[in-house]
């Protein structure tokens, strides 16, 4: 499956506006660009640290359906986020995701999100999935 | 878990003293089952403790079966005269002007 297909499978982030800006051996970067209905803090106009975390498991489903074949989106188990720094509105968010461990039940993703400098991370999470198991026929 | 962040980031507002500006450092999040299309949800947020700076809390959401995630968040306070409160605020009051 193609990145754009599977953003266009989950419609939260097909909302988003969630794109994808590189192909990586282990994983994809997906993009975000700053829109004011993503403001979280006014005062340092900065992101909503929910949409920070929304996007990471946007990125980590979509790279799950396209590197393992699936044409299901996996529903999340859990999430833990990390929160570094503040994300600003002046600029886009990219998140790196990249399977950790691809069980044939439970699959575990790590992401990391940043902006202008990919050493300074805006916030990283590591996750469970659990694959979606089709009927047999 | 954007609601729930929401909610949680709500909740710290309500319970701390003075005003500050707030910043998520970490939240955590378990997903029982996947919520129910049809119904609203609702989430239910409680500051359990605010100390040293550090707001702790934990949140659960519920459709009409019951609960089917929780989370745990803990947030960061910066008391300053560029707060969040302060700045939501004059952007209400604009909007109203």
């Amino acid at each position: 499956m193609i990145p754009q297909s599977a953003i266009d499978a989950i419609p939260y982030a097909e909302q988003l506006g969630i794109k994808l800006h590189d192909t990586l051996d282990s994983g994809f970067v997906f993009k975000l660009e700053p829109e004011s209905r993503f403001m979280g803090n006014p005062a340092i106009e900065a992101f909503h640290g929910g949409i920070i975390c929304g996007l990471m498991d946007c990125a980590m489903t979509v790279t799950i359906m396209c590197v393992l074949e699936k044409a299901e989106p996996p529903s999340i188990i859990n999430q833990t986020t990390s929160y570094l720094g503040s994300a600003s509105l002046q600029s886009p968010v990219y998140v790196r995701a990249e399977i950790t461990k691809p069980g044939r039940r439970i699959v575990g993703a790590y992401a990391r999100a940043y902006q202008d400098n990919e050493v300074h991370l805006v916030a990283k999470c590591s996750s469970l999935f659990k694959l979606v198991e089709r009927l047999r026929q | 878990m954007t609601a729930m962040d929401s909610a949680m980031g709500l909740a710290t507002m309500l319970a701390m003293e003075e005003l500050s500006s707030l910043a998520t450092l970490e939240l955590r999040y378990d997903e029982l089952r996947p919520p129910q299309d049809e119904d609203g949800i609702f989430i239910k947020s409680h500051c359990d403790s605010i100390d040293d700076g550090i707001a702790y809390l934990t949140s659960t959401a519920s459709d009409s079966s019951g609960i089917f995630a929780r989370a745990v968040a803990r947030f960061i306070l910066t008391p300053g005269s560029t707060s969040f409160m302060e700045a939501a605020m004059a952007a209400i009051n604009g909007e109203q002007s």
